[in-house]
């Protein structure tokens, strides 16, 4: 098969009107793509003036929420006491005390060596501070009996109640031996 | 009819057929071309837009006031304030969102049609409060005998410092009265919608929903309008929160007695809807903390010598009285109708210790109670995500 020099001439014609195409294409689409790629470093566009949250919400991130149950109190060794069952004198303190933190045996921990530690005191040190006590709930009883409904002397008188029942329980443990 | 009788013909055929086959296949693969390099721009362009959205929550850490309303092109609605402006000619739309506890930042960026959002969050800033050893919204009133306060770093008083009683005697490192009530007390949001907040309905309906964002293994949820005695028990050991809550105000109270924390790095805070008496108080494993929220008074006695450390909160009055010996309080005492010392030969001494750790976390319980004053944003989010 032969080819005349007109048919080559329009084929070479064809070959280039093609490259030529396809290459303006490319280029086009390449020039595109390097304006996106050297950007104006000028903010030209007008800032809008009345602009307004109305573009793609904020989404709140919501915490896992779990149903709240009562828990039972003594199932974490917490002594729940109704009105009528809060001790109101030294004695009914002193059991408490007795059955909170003795019985529990909570001062057997070792966790709680350091915290005793800290509190040691000598005999005389430790029968000075229980006798500032004694004075100040002999003060509060003179002050309720003068006036029982005396709301401030039955508080106070029920905390040194408790601390002097406190101090009862831990005596053995922060006292320190006499050398 | 002619006859042709030579093939001249088909060397114009073939090469026409060749010439549609090359050009077939040049479009094809110009198509092709096209295509993937169509693919790569927006794979370029949405790339883009992701780091210029970032780069607009960048802008906005490094100034958090940008989106505040009255800044120039910022608008709000709603509790929401946004602002539309470019980067590099490339559209920005960045907004805020500040509730009780988290304050929300977004950032949509948009380039070649393609957008992109990224949402932060960061906690609400601790409250003003946070950085005070003693915060009174009202007086404080040092009396007994013989009786000595030391207070370091900041003590921040709304009313007065008196005292009063046979050798007392009190030293403030840093002490501010007249201060306003916004510094030194801490509200309660209107949590039950009824257009009042700081009620005693809002702080039963705020710690409920507290409460209900931990894990129930974390919390003992007590309903019961009898006093609560809670002792050392190794049952508590993994508890954040103590949660008892009584019927109405001044119900439910709580007495902790001795220490109920002796787990390292245990940070529980016990809340009541009456009062709290921590008696004899000793926190002294390891970076352990209690912290009280009561909605009546806090009263803390001690017959021997104690230490306390964590955040004490007294929606009326925190009260320190029958101290009989050397004791320690390290944390922030907050008190928002005053706080009273009164003590008998004794010496209580109050130190700061920063509430917040370095995430920007309050002590459990506190989580969205900010006082009036408090705003802005912590330096680091707590959470990024694309959305």
């Amino acid at each position: 098969m032969k080819m005349n020099s007109k048919h080559a001439v329009l084929l070479v014609i064809a070959l280039i009107l093609f490259t030529n195409l396809t290459n303006r294409i490319i280029n086009a689409l390449i020039t595109q793509d390097s304006k996106i790629i050297s950007p104006q470093l000028t903010t030209a566009k007008p800032i809008p003036t009345d602009t307004k949250p109305s573009k793609r919400k904020i989404i709140q991130s919501e915490k896992k929420r779990y149903p709240l149950v009562p828990d039972d109190p003594a199932k974490y060794g917490i002594i729940s006491q109704s009105k009528d069952e809060v001790p109101r004198t030294q004695v009914g303190w002193d059991l408490f005390m007795e059955k909170a933190i003795t019985k529990s045996k909570v001062l057997e921990d070792e966790n709680a060596n350091p915290a005793l530690e800290k509190m040691k005191k000598t005999s005389e040190e430790f029968q000075t501070r229980e006798q500032e006590v004694t004075k100040q709930i002999s003060l509060f009883e003179k002050r309720l009996e003068a006036n029982p409904s005396d709301e401030e002397a039955q508080e106070r008188l029920q905390t040194l109640y408790m601390l002097r029942s406190l101090g009862k329980t831990l005596k053995d443990k922060v006292v320190a031996p006499a050398p | 009819m002619k006859r042709l009788n030579n093939n001249k013909g088909m060397a114009l055929i073939t090469a026409y057929f060749v010439l549609s086959t090359l050009i077939t296949l040049s479009v094809g693969f110009a198509y092709s071309s096209i295509n993937e390099l169509r693919t790569a721009n927006r794979y370029k362009d949405s790339t883009k837009s992701f780091w210029i959205a970032e780069a607009a929550i960048n802008d906005f850490i490094a100034d958090t006031n940008m989106l505040n309303s009255g800044q120039p092109n910022v608008g709000c609605e709603n509790n929401i304030c946004a602002k539309e402006y470019t980067l590099n000619s490339y559209e920005i739309y960045l907004q805020k969102q500040d509730t009780a506890s988290v304050r929300y930042v977004s950032a949509l960026a948009t380039v070649g049609g393609i957008q992109r959002q990224i949402q932060v969050e960061f906690p609400a800033n601790p409250p003003d409060v946070f950085d005070n050893t003693i915060s009174s919204g009202g007086n404080i009133a040092l009396s007994g005998a013989l009786a000595v306060l030391e207070v370091y770093d900041k003590t921040r008083i709304t009313g007065t410092f008196t005292k009063s009683g046979i050798g007392t005697s009190g030293w403030f490192e840093d002490k501010q009265q007249g201060v306003s009530s916004t510094l030194t007390t801490l509200k309660y949001p209107d949590s039950n919608n009824n257009g009042t907040s700081d009620e005693f309905n809002d702080f039963v309906e705020f710690n409920r929903d507290i409460v209900s964002t931990y894990d129930p293994a974390e919390v003992v949820y007590i309903q019961s309008n009898s006093t609560q005695n809670i002792v050392p028990n190794t049952q508590l050991a993994g508890v954040k929160i103590i949660y008892v809550e009584g019927t109405s105000a001044g119900a439910g109270d709580v007495n902790v007695i001795f220490n109920a924390t002796w787990q390292a790095n245990q940070n529980i805070t016990v809340i009541s809807t009456g009062t709290v008496n921590y008696i004899q108080p000793l926190t002294v494993a390891t970076n352990s903390r209690l912290n009280t929220i009561a909605w009546d008074d806090y009263y803390e006695p001690s017959i021997l010598y104690s230490t306390h450390s964590g955040v004490t909160y007294a929606h009326d009055l925190a009260t320190f009285r029958e101290v009989f010996d050397y004791s320690i309080s390290d944390g922030s005492v907050i008190g928002n109708n005053g706080m009273t010392a009164n003590e008998v030969v004794a010496h209580k001494e109050f130190n700061f210790t920063n509430p917040v750790d370095s995430d920007g976390n309050v002590p459990p319980g506190f989580e969205g109670l900010v006082g009036e004053s408090s705003g802005g944003y912590v330096s680091t989010p707590s959470a990024w995500k694309e959305i």
